[in-house]
């Protein structure tokens, strides 16, 4: 059984805490993605588990092993690195054979495998050229070979993708998923700043941010139930607008009320924003989930446009409310649109997020 | 157990590898060191056995008889003028060379330098005789001009100012040439500022070079008068010239002085130097 | 028309001649600026070396005149090779006793300097403090001059000198007299050159070791790779280009050795000839013996053997690198 499983686990390098007590549990099969900015801590994790970091609080399980001093030669995991280390000293044949060697597998086994793993990777072809030779796309093959050939127990992966240009990153995605999760059926932990990918390959996404973990949770509902205003800033392009306001009582209804608006709260968020009244709470609403019109229409609030981009397959309105700050709504191509103007725009009241202004946590999830 | 084990392999093999490195320090100083005690010491002292590490009687004698001896100030003047005049040489034509080799076009160029450049194959020995043979009739053996012809533009010198002319951006030396100014202007005016840094390295190398040379000035130097430091001392050795070795370890330690102090001094600059050139070798 | 198409050809022409008048100063400057450095370089690189290859024709002696003799410097030559080979003493075969030495002094110091450096390379390549008071104490020889470093040897070999000092206490009653003992003065001389090269050598491996990326390193580690194995597979391999150098470099420089061998052994090549080499007897030839004429045909056979052996080290450890 692969499960990887972190323990309270602290890094620091200096006076740098670059993992904060990070609690993760990987299970067996699983496709973890890594998610979160540059410097969250995400890659140190990973190199942590990998051994190649050894931690300085907690521990680190792999299967039912705390593999804390257990050396990265032994623990039966392979990694994919960003810039690929393959050895330009050898060819691709000799960069997929070198962990069979180093494992003492005689020389025509590790033929066989060697040439089984080249022909399902696509790079038969290649195996008697050298890396500087190849691709950048081929290179990345030829890393993931040599992680394959050894059936580890865990993949790690550390923004393999990010060296590949746009179009083939796409195809990557989906073939690095059908690989390692599909046919493979390994434990996968991926690291990646890029949301898409960790939208659409993971089973489940850890968000980190400053060595610590944000949430955990499958893709949909780290973006439709965000645990914190990081991860609901994160998720999501363009990111979600936030309103600071408090919640008090108008005319016996519960109201959110900041600046100039008072936004009467749907009667489906009462029974968990009571307890709120009176304090300072956050309010997160998607560009997406902004209907913006000309007209005043039912339960809508007027704004003035500060700017808009237009993207061809959509428009993004920037508005204000007043208020010093700039909030944007998705909307349809087709709307004209003028600086200055003033339009309306209604939030969809069955998308909305409320944080605890201190806390930063979600009150709702 | 595993823990332990593991931590206490990575201190042990920490440890032999101080040992070892510091142990080998130890050796490659060791002459230097024990040089520098002895000259201080009497010669009975110095050839005493086991070998003493404190000089008792402490004594400036050696590095008296040395410096009393007439010929070592003029070997120390004729060292340092050698070293001048290469110095000045190659700093003053290998730059032009280099330069020229770098940014101006002319017929041949390339095959030229290419050419030059293979004379770094040959061996100095097959030259030397023939040198030395254009340098006698020119009348100029026994001289320190005569010898210095030989290494006034090394090879060496205009390969690197050539590589760090190459590497300065184009842009410059264009404006400079909308600007009116002639190649050989722009040379002093532009060219030469800018290749401090380069100068600076052949500078010391050749002083280097020429501080420890010892093949050219033993053949094309011929009285004792005209010797340099190195010749010379290899000559009173050979002469027995004092009955004891310590002045003679008290003069080499004169002599390695320069060269040891101006390497402690610009370390970091000249192995990196150095470094760099094995590197495009 | 006729006008129009006149002063067109003039403006071409008088823009192609300052074309032409900016060409021809460029090139009058670049051969004001490279004209002494290629003229000294010229005449003391290639004109000399044609001028040996001549001169090795030729039996002279300086002063009166060249007398053409064909082959016979050459001659005079493998006379010597053969006659030592033939186990004739050092006098009657001083060019064979010279590349004997040679060559054995070469096969000591070259792979030695060469593994020396790499293996204190190698450890110095660590997490450790101070690497720069070891880099600078390890060039430190380098940078002395060859003949101050053999006097202070010499002293240092002496019967009672340090060196056997240190020996004694390893191996007691071990303790030869290196400089007149005809049986040790080529080891002593090669211990010198040891000493003085392998520290520069030293440094040149540790920069190529430390410009190996370091996640080369960790991904072989996480392929199973010990820290001995991670040396043998990874880092030997991508020294290879420093080794070559290093290798190249050390040959030339050990077989064309002078200055120590002139100091520790004397200009008469020490007892029985034990630290004479090629280069003693070329200056002897020239400058003892007056025969310029054999010493160029010497000079000629130096360098090819020097061609030979670096070019054949070239060739072969470009196809261990295939494999």
């Amino acid at each position: 059984m692969a499960r990887v499983y972190l323990e309270n686990v602290v890094k620091r390098f200096g006076r740098v805490v670059a993992v904060d007590h990070v609690t993760l549990e990987v299970r067996d099969k699983e496709f973890m993605v890594l998610l979160g900015p540059s410097g969250c801590g995400k890659s140190t994790t990973l190199r942590l588990i990998a051994g190649l970091e050894t931690p300085d609080e907690g521990r680190i399980w792999i299967g039912n092993t705390v593999v804390n001093e257990v050396d990265p030669t032994k623990r039966n995991i392979a990694m994919v690195f960003q810039s690929y280390a393959l050895y330009p000293h050898m060819t691709v044949y000799g960069n997929i054979e070198f962990p069979l060697k180093m494992a003492h597998v005689p020389k025509e086994e590790r033929r066989r495998k060697v040439i089984q793993v080249a022909r399902f990777l696509g790079i038969e072809d290649l195996l008697n050229r050298y890396p500087k030779q190849l691709s950048g796309g081929q290179q990345q093959r030829v890393a993931l070979a040599r992680a394959i050939v050894r059936e580890p127990e865990v993949f790690l992966l550390d923004e393999p993708l990010s060296n590949l240009d746009a179009k083939l990153r796409v195809k990557m995605r989906f073939e690095l998923r059908r690989l390692l999760h599909d046919e493979l059926k390994t434990t996968t932990i991926y690291v990646t700043h890029d949301q898409v990918e960790a939208m659409t390959m993971a089973d489940r996404i850890a968000v980190m941010n400053q060595g610590r973990i944000m949430q955990v949770a499958l893709p949909i509902d780290v973006f439709d139930k965000p645990a914190n205003t990081f991860v609901a800033g994160f998720i999501g392009v363009p990111p979600t607008n936030f309103l600071e306001g408090v919640i008090t009582v108008k005319n016996e209804r519960l109201v959110f009320s900041t600046g100039p608006l008072d936004l009467t709260i749907p009667e489906e968020y009462h029974d968990r924003l009571e307890g709120y009244v009176g304090r300072e709470v956050i309010m997160g609403i998607r560009p997406q989930d902004i209907t913006v019109s000309k007209e005043a229409i039912e339960n809508s609030y007027p704004a003035k446009i500060v700017g808009y981009e237009p993207l061809g397959t959509e428009t993004y309105i920037h508005f204000t409310i007043n208020d010093n700050k700039d909030y944007v709504a998705v909307a349809s191509k087709d709307m004209k649109i003028k600086l200055g103007e003033t339009i309306y725009w209604k939030p969809n009241s069955a998308k909305l997020y409320f944080f605890d202004k201190r806390t930063q946590k979600s009150i709702l999830y | 157990m595993r823990v332990k084990h593991h931590k206490l392999l990575k201190s042990v093999w920490l440890l032999i590898t101080y040992i070892i490195l510091t142990l080998f320090a130890l050796v490659y100083l060791m002459p230097f060191i024990r040089s520098f005690i002895a000259s201080f010491m009497t010669w009975a002292q110095a050839s005493s056995y086991p070998p003493e590490w404190l000089p008792s009687p402490f004594t400036l004698e050696n590095y008296l008889k040395v410096l009393r001896l007439d010929l070592f100030p003029r070997w120390v003047f004729n060292t340092a003028l050698y070293a001048g005049i290469i110095v000045a040489g190659n700093v003053f034509f290998a730059t032009m060379a280099g330069y020229a080799f770098a940014r101006l076009r002319f017929p041949g160029r390339d095959a030229l330098f290419s050419a030059l450049l293979a004379l770094l194959m040959v061996p100095a020995f097959v030259t030397l005789v023939p040198s030395y043979i254009i340098v006698y009739k020119l009348g100029l053996i026994d001289n320190i001009l005569g010898l210095s012809l030989l290494s006034l533009v090394h090879v060496s010198s205009i390969f690197l100012m050539r590589q760090y002319f190459l590497s300065l951006p184009q842009d410059v030396f264009d404006a400079a040439r909308v600007d009116g100014c002639g190649p050989i202007k722009t040379f002093f005016y532009i060219g030469l500022p800018l290749a401090k840094p380069a100068l600076g390295a052949v500078a010391v190398y050749q002083f280097l070079g020429a501080w420890n040379a010892f093949l050219g000035p033993l053949v094309f130097l011929r009285s004792p008068e005209n010797f340099t430091l190195p010749v010379g001392l290899s000559f009173a050795f050979q002469r027995a010239m004092w009955t004891e070795y310590t002045p003679i370890i008290a003069g080499s330690l004169i002599a390695a002085a320069p060269t040891i102090i101006l390497f402690i001094v610009l370390n970091k600059y000249l192995i990196r130097g150095i470094v760099i050139t094995a590197g495009k070798g | 028309m006729k006008l129009t198409n006149f002063s067109l050809t003039l403006i071409k022409s008088k823009i192609s001649k300052s074309f032409e008048k900016t060409r021809q100063r460029e090139v009058l400057a670049a051969l004001t600026l490279i004209g002494v450095a290629v003229a000294l370089n010229m005449t003391f690189g290639y004109f000399a070396a044609l001028f040996a290859l001549y001169l090795s024709f030729f039996k002279w002696d300086y002063i009166g005149p060249m007398e053409f003799v064909g082959l016979r410097n050459f001659e005079i030559l493998f006379r010597e090779l053969v006659r030592g080979l033939h186990g004739a003493p050092f006098f009657l075969a001083p060019f064979y006793t010279g590349l004997r030495n040679i060559l054995l002094y070469t096969a000591i110091v070259v792979p030695a300097q060469t593994i020396l450096a790499m293996v204190l390379a190698a450890f110095a390549n660590q997490k450790i403090r101070g690497v720069q008071f070891y880099k600078v104490s390890y060039f430190l020889p380098a940078v002395t001059c060859p003949v101050i470093v053999s006097l202070i040897f010499i002293w240092l070999f002496m019967k009672n000198g340090l060196i056997n000092y240190f020996i004694q206490m390893v191996i007691p009653g071990f303790a030869p007299d290196w400089i007149n003992d005809r049986n040790y003065l080529l080891y002593a001389i090669s211990i010198v050159a040891i000493w003085g090269t392998s520290g520069h050598f030293m440094v040149s491996f540790l920069a190529a070791m430390q410009s190996i990326p370091r996640d080369i390193y960790e991904a072989a580690m996480l392929d199973g790779a010990g820290p001995i194995r991670r040396f043998i597979y990874v880092t030997v391999p991508m020294l290879k280009p420093m080794i070559v150098y290093v290798v190249v470099m050390g040959l030339i420089g050990a077989l064309q050795m002078f200055d120590l061998a002139y100091v520790m052994a004397g200009p008469s090549g020490g007892p029985g000839g034990a630290g004479y080499t090629m280069a003693l007897d070329i200056y002897r030839e020239a400058f003892l013996k007056l025969r310029p004429g054999v010493a160029a045909a010497k000079s000629l056979f130096l360098f090819t053997l020097i061609f030979i052996v670096t070019y054949v080290f070239q060739k072969r450890f470009r196809v261990i690198a295939a494999r």
